[in-house]
């Protein structure tokens, strides 16, 4: 079975997409490019142990909810991509709200009990409402490490809390089962926001992160812990544009300790999402286990490369952290 | 205290904890930039909006 195209044949059997070629069109382009958070949903749902099919409404549901964020999302970042830059903002907002809507219909739809709906509704609001307010808190820019957390906890771990729990709850999975997967998925959510925050900041050439001055985990840590290069590494992130100031900004990140920084936090939040799953009575966990070990592979292809023994995890002080 | 300046002082310190976990993570801070590649992936948030952005209605 396909999730994509029975993701697609399912949202397609609502009139909204009949009658509007081009929220067809979206949802097609965005099925094709096989996202693999859609799947989400299908992993907890299969984990407790119930079939595929049983997660596609709330594939769907999740779809809808991404393609919404990313029309707003790109408008909020001025990215020059954006389908906004095309049609204009007041079009591509119009969608967004057609997609969110599209998103609790495919609940509603679907042949759920009314509890069952009413529960996934209130999962997907809550969704798409936390990382509305995660996005306004993003958007000013953190320059504290407290404050950037905030964000995580709001703008990155709902939407994979939310996806898996939506998954757990079309599935039945009862309430403790549903509120650890939930848990586990924003641990994975975070986990995800610490690798996107890696690849923007080591990207070549400069991320828009770099020229716009924002802040991501590592660059937060070069410009807020006291160590040798943090002078050089300010005046560096003032001129980024400068030749040869990313790589060198890149090395400062490398050196003071900020990669270093990001792999201890993902080691963390790994530890506790495999404590989770350890005590969750689950029929299926090796697709869950999956998921968690992708989201670390970066990191053991690094000690590989280092000739570090993952032995060394088991010697791990507890530090202070705000995990 | 803040996990970042906690974090640095004790790996500042990790040399003296051979074979340790935090001697581990001191020695990612003497890699170069062409090993620091094994930690990108394609694991980002949004990576297939992306994509997406590029791609979702260019099709005319």
């Amino acid at each position: 079975m396909d999730i994509y195209q029975s993701t697609v044949d399912y949202l397609l059997t609502f009139p909204i997409f009949e009658s509007w070629q081009e929220m067809r069109t979206i949802l097609e382009r965005a099925a094709s490019l096989r996202p693999h958070d859609w799947q989400l949903p299908v992993i907890a749902c299969q984990a407790v142990g119930q079939s595929m099919e049983k997660a596609i409404p709330t594939c769907a549901a999740l779809a809808c909810a991404q393609i919404s964020i990313i029309l707003v999302d790109d408008m909020l970042d001025d990215d020059p991509r954006g389908e906004y830059r095309r049609i204009g903002s007041g079009r591509a907002s119009n969608f967004a709200i057609a997609f969110q809507s599209a998103g609790m219909d495919a609940l509603l739809g679907s042949r759920a009990s009314s509890q069952v709906r009413l529960a996934a509704l209130d999962s997907l609001n809550r969704l798409m409402l936390t990382t509305a307010y995660g996005q306004e808190l993003d958007i000013q820019n953190p320059i504290e490490e407290t404050s950037y957390w905030r964000v995580v906890e709001h703008k990155s771990a709902p939407f994979y809390g939310y996806a898996i729990q939506l998954g757990a709850l079309f599935a039945e999975a009862g309430e403790n089962v549903t509120n650890n997967l939930e848990q586990l998925g924003r641990l994975y959510g975070e986990m995800i926001q610490i690798h996107d925050d890696l690849n923007d900041t080591m990207a070549l050439p400069a991320n828009p992160d770099w020229l716009q001055k924002r802040k991501p985990l590592p660059i937060l840590f070069a410009l807020t812990v006291e160590h040798p290069d943090q002078a050089r590494f300010i005046e560096l992130y003032e001129n980024i544009s400068v030749e040869d100031a990313l790589q060198e900004a890149q090395q400062i990140l490398i050196r003071c300790g900020a990669l270093s920084y990001c792999v201890d936090q993902l080691i963390r939040r790994h530890e506790m999402a495999q404590e989770i799953l350890n005590k969750t009575p689950l029929a299926n966990k090796s697709q869950v286990d999956s998921l968690l070990e992708a989201v670390m592979r970066p990191v053991w292809k690094l000690f590989e490369t280092l000739d570090i023994s993952p032995n060394v995890l088991s010697r791990k002080p507890s530090a202070p952290s705000q995990v | 205290m803040s996990t970042m300046k906690g974090f640095y002082a004790s790996i500042s310190s990790a040399s003296r904890l051979h074979g340790s976990y935090l001697e581990a993570l001191s020695e990612i801070t003497r890699i170069n930039r062409q090993q620091a590649k094994a930690l990108q992936s394609d694991l980002a948030w949004q990576e297939w909006g992306q994509q997406n952005r590029e791609t979702m209605m260019n099709s005319e």
